[in-house]
């Protein structure tokens, strides 16, 4: 947990008289802005505290009133609303880390970082608290240029706010910031107040799995949604990524896996490394550089096939032999045939691999004596549409 | 008349001056398509799948993935792993042999919505039936929509933000590994690392889910 001391803010009131001083002096180089933007964050510091630091909004009225017209528009020139948006931003991402780090001592830096980024967002809060109260006075100059920042930073918050649960992980700190403030302006400091009770203290390690309690209500839907078992079939982009080399070791492992469990991913691999060789054929001389996929194993085979089914379109042929009994689907016209498929009785659910072959589509079914009393269901799909199917006694 | 490589600069300058480059992209993959075709032959007869007429249809697909996303890629690959792009024709190439496949593949799934006909031995023979066309259709319209869903959503933007997560939870969640020790091997991480990377990875994951749900509702009243 970071801690946030109550004394950060108890010399905001000698702060702000020293940088009064200075605007007034002019001791500093410059057209005032940074001296500006200091003397607004202490006034708003004050004027947002007044309770814990036992202050009135008299003690900022001179400071502000000493502010000059040219050095303000400076300042808000330079206020980057966009750098708050990415720094609440990585707050979040902080926080999340923080709950759940490798180890105790990441965990504790990446709460630091998350805590200095909400004060960024605490501080130009302050900054247009005080500017504000400028305009209130009656400084033209500081309405419009308050209306325009309030707009500009209200837009980024209606972002950030949604990813709130994230800070809960820095609930200790924030909780402590949050009592600091007084109560009519904690409400819009969501940063440091919303979703602060002690029960959402754990809420991230809760979603993440690691710790067990309570899910609030809006999240039950969202942790079921997350947890449902799902695959992710390799894309296109992720097999474009694969053949050109770009694939993380993760990535690998993934169509690694994939294609063991998938013989439509096989054959794609398979596809990759014949088409990489016209590819080559196509350029040469253009300094290709050969692809290494992984290709179905050859199957040993038997010299006279049994003809299972002969139509004008295509043949399927069945070859048994000691170690394996194989289909080949033959395609008699190579741009009528769409697809084959080739099921086992006692696996009817599961298609089985296939490989092109010299003969066409093969697909291996496995050795003899596994394959006694079972039948093979074979479907080969024409381009037209038309679906044909035959069964064949293995 | 300009060649390959130039006619590839003058679009990737065009391109870069936001000036129209259709033209000329047009002119330089008019040069590659009977390349494309005989990459396009090839992977048909890998699969044994498809007819002549595929390849317009193949060679178009690739033309616009090339335009959406390979001019910049193209760049990409060639800084990242100097010589896999090769040439823009080369990278074109991968192109259209990765549409070709990605076509061949999606017509098995089609067949195996469709594997029950004539199962009970009383139409062997017949058109693929309206019903399972439908089944097909709907099929494919759910697994879309899946795919644009709001999981699919923070699993990009999981990749995108944190990577390493991402490449852990891919491995334990969606393709089943299921197993810390395994993971860690495939990642060359501890299996500490793997336990928290998969447990900080759903909860970003719900953490963007409800983020995203929360936006599509609007701006809410301040507390």
């Amino acid at each position: 947990m970071v801690a946030t001391s109550p004394s950060k803010y108890a010399a905001r009131l000698t702060e702000l008289e020293a940088l009064h001083h200075e605007l007034e002096t002019g001791k500093r180089p410059g057209d005032g802005a940074v001296v500006v933007g200091l003397l607004l964050e202490a006034a708003g510091d004050v004027l947002r505290r007044t309770t814990a630091l036992g202050a009135t909004r008299a003690n900022v009225t001179r400071p502000l009133g000493a502010i000059p017209e040219l050095a303000l528009r400076s300042w808000g020139d330079g206020v980057q609303v966009q750098e708050l948006a990415a720094k609440l931003e990585r707050a979040a991402s902080q926080a999340v880390e923080s709950a759940l780090p490798d180890d105790e001592e990441s965990g504790a830096a990446m709460a630091q970082w998350a805590v200095q980024d909400l004060q960024a967002r605490d501080r130009l809060e302050s900054a247009l608290v005080a500017l504000e109260a400028l305009a209130a006075s009656g400084r033209k100059d500081a309405q419009s240029l308050a209306a325009r920042l309030r707009t500009a930073v209200g837009s980024v918050d209606r972002t950030c706010r949604a990813a709130v649960e994230s800070l809960t992980a820095l609930n200790g700190a924030r909780r402590a910031e949050a009592a600091l403030i007084d109560p009519e302006f904690r409400g819009q400091a969501w940063w440091y107040s919303e979703r602060t009770g002690i029960e959402d203290d754990q809420l991230v390690q809760v979603l993440g799995g690691e710790v067990k309690g309570s899910m609030p209500a809006e999240l039950k839907s969202v942790n079921a949604e997350v947890n449902r078992k799902r695959g992710r079939p390799v894309s296109f982009d992720d097999l474009l990524r694969f053949d050109l080399g770009l694939a993380s070791p993760a990535e690998k492992e993934v169509i690694r896996l994939q294609a063991d469990a998938d013989p439509e991913l096989k054959l794609s691999l398979a596809a990759m490394e014949a088409a990489e060789a016209a590819i080559a054929e196509e350029t040469a001389g253009e300094g290709v550089v050969p692809k290494a996929a992984p290709v179905s194993a050859p199957v040993e085979r038997s010299s006279a096939p049994e003809i299972i089914e002969e139509r004008a379109e295509f043949k399927v042929l069945l070859f048994r032999s000691k170690k394996n009994v194989q289909v080949v689907v033959q395609p008699h016209r190579l741009d009528r045939l769409a697809a084959a498929a080739v099921y086992r009785s006692d696996e009817p659910d599961r298609p089985f691999p296939s490989a092109p072959g010299d003969m066409g589509l093969h697909f291996d079914l496995g050795p003899p004596e596994r394959l006694v009393g079972v039948l093979a269901r074979i479907v080969v799909k024409l381009v037209d549409g038309q679906t044909h199917g035959f069964e064949v006694r293995l | 008349m300009l060649n390959d490589d130039e006619l590839f600069a003058d679009i990737a300058r065009r391109k870069a001056l936001g000036q129209d480059y259709k033209r000329p992209l047009g002119e330089l993959v008019f040069r590659w398509r009977d390349a494309s075709t005989t990459v396009i032959r090839r992977v048909q007869g890998a699969f044994m799948r498809g007819s002549p007429d595929d390849a317009d249809e193949v060679f178009q697909d690739a033309v616009a993935k090339f335009m959406a996303k390979g001019l910049d890629q193209f760049r990409g690959v060639s800084e990242q792993v100097p010589g896999k792009a090769a040439s823009p024709k080369t990278f074109f190439l991968r192109i259209v042999k990765h549409c070709a496949i990605d076509r061949y593949r999606r017509q098995r799934e089609e067949l195996d919505s469709g594997r029950g006909v004539g199962e009970d031995g009383e139409e062997p023979e017949t058109s693929l039936p309206e019903a399972n066309r439908a089944v097909a259709e709907a099929r494919a319209i759910a697994e879309q929509n899946e795919a644009h869903g709001e999981y699919w959503n923070a699993w990009e933007r999981l990749k995108e933000e944190h990577p390493n997560e991402a490449a852990a939870w891919d491995l334990y969640h969606h393709q089943d590994l299921d197993d810390h020790e395994e993971v860690a091997r495939a990642l060359g991480i501890t299996v500490v690392n793997s336990y928290k990377r998969v447990s900080r990875a759903q909860a970003w994951l719900k953490l963007y889910i409800l983020e995203a749900r929360k936006r599509d509702e609007g701006p809410r009243e301040e507390s």
